[in-house]
């Protein structure tokens, strides 16, 4: 009882600080712009959120992103430079420069995420018995669903949003057309490394793209950007980007639900072992750095 | 003759007998621990509503523009979205402007 009684007194006392905040619209401006009245310098430390632990070294967060070593690397995130090395004297394309950092999509907030795993068996129907007898089929970890929720809050979100979009369309996509004698004309989708949760949960897992869903709500704000804002001067003279094009507006609030397969080649199905998986071996730290679910 | 008050630009500027003789800068000092601001979009060419945020008073609206030459020229209309800009602590504008 005491320790609703302090929960409840707690809960209301951030309540009330929230309520002052919403209630009085100079508070909440200073509040949004993270300053505090007179402009006083704060004195106070501030905690600061971090998604990693104290050392920094790991991120536990929910990300889909390209394989560090895989060939598309260049492809999806370093074009734009590519093609201003090449002095072609074009504006570059970098849509997805947000995402260059991580090679992908880290989910802001935590996504919800429903996994199974299913072993199947065959009923052999056996004539004249109560009971039949199951003869063991195949095991397999089925599609899942990934739900996220992506908020917008500002430009650089924008920017990250619009590259989210765009990654995952991409990455639903074969490689089909352009150059004649491009190496990567006719592979399929790429395959992608779902991460999250620690080693043990979702540690470089390997899957496809099957489904994406964006949700583009009318009752949200919507938060014009562009992907070209960034001046390239600094790395070829030459190039202007005419910074009034490329406008995308982004909502402030969306749902991201993606459709997971996890998909293992045959090599790497070759060098599955049972015991190393049960011993907790398997999870993406080896040489080949797949984790299996 | 008109008479401004102490948290105008022109509290210290002479005037004639028909208009003001040449603008005399009212000084802001200027500290190193001054809080830095990016201006975002909800102050972007409103220096007043900053001013009145944060110093209780819309009419220090040009105050940002004096403690901050290189950056803002022109008060409002160079007071855009995603310029970084020194705050004059307000106990500080109390002591140099005397309100």
């Amino acid at each position: 009882m005491g320790l609703f009684d302090t929960a409840g007194k707690i809960i209301g006392t951030v309540g009330a600080v929230g309520n002052v905040i919403s209630s009085n619209p100079t508070l909440s401006r200073l509040f949004g712009a993270g300053l505090s009245k007179g402009a006083e310098a704060n004195d106070k430390l501030r905690a600061s959120a971090r998604f990693s632990t104290r050392n920094g070294q790991t991120d536990y967060r929910v990300r889909v992103v390209l394989p560090p070593k895989s060939d598309l690397w260049n492809v999806f995130f370093q074009v734009y430079k590519d093609t201003i090395d090449s002095g072609e004297g074009r504006a570059a394309n970098n849509i997805l420069e947000p995402l260059g950092n991580a090679g992908g999509v880290v989910f802001p907030l935590t996504p919800s995420i429903i996994i199974q795993h299913s072993a199947n068996y065959t009923p052999l129907n056996m004539p004249h018995s109560n009971y039949p007898h199951y003869a063991y089929g195949h095991s397999e970890v089925p599609s899942f669903t990934v739900t996220g929720e992506f908020p917008v809050q500002n430009q650089e979100d924008a920017r990250y949003w619009v590259a989210m979009l765009h990654f995952f369309r991409s990455v639903t996509k074969m490689f089909f057309g352009g150059e004649e004698n491009d190496p990567l004309k006719g592979n399929p989708p790429p395959i992608l490394h779902l991460s999250g949760y620690g080693d043990y949960v979702f540690n470089n897992i390997p899957v496809v793209v099957t489904n994406f869903n964006v949700d583009l709500r009318p009752d949200v704000d919507y938060i014009c950007t562009s992907q070209s804002s960034r001046s390239r001067s600094d790395i070829n003279p030459n190039i202007v980007l005419n910074t009034d094009q490329n406008k995308t507006w982004a909502p402030t609030l969306s749902t991201v639900t993606l459709q997971l397969q996890p998909i293992y080649s045959r090599d790497s199905v070759k060098k599955f072992s049972m015991k190393d998986f049960v011993n907790g071996r398997l999870i993406g730290k080896d040489e080949r750095g797949i984790g299996y679910i | 003759m008109a008479t401004y008050s102490n948290t105008s630009p022109y509290f210290g500027t002479t005037q004639n007998n028909i208009s003001l003789d040449l603008l005399q800068p009212r000084t802001i000092t200027a500290e190193n621990d001054d809080v830095s601001y990016t201006i975002d979009r909800i102050y972007a060419y409103r220096p007043d509503l900053l001013a009145y945020d944060l110093y209780g008073t819309p009419r220090l609206w040009w105050v940002f523009a004096q403690r901050n030459p290189n950056v803002i020229e022109d008060p409002i209309y160079d007071f855009s979205t995603g310029k970084t800009i020194q705050l004059p602590k307000l106990s500080n504008l109390r002591n140099d402007l005397g309100f």
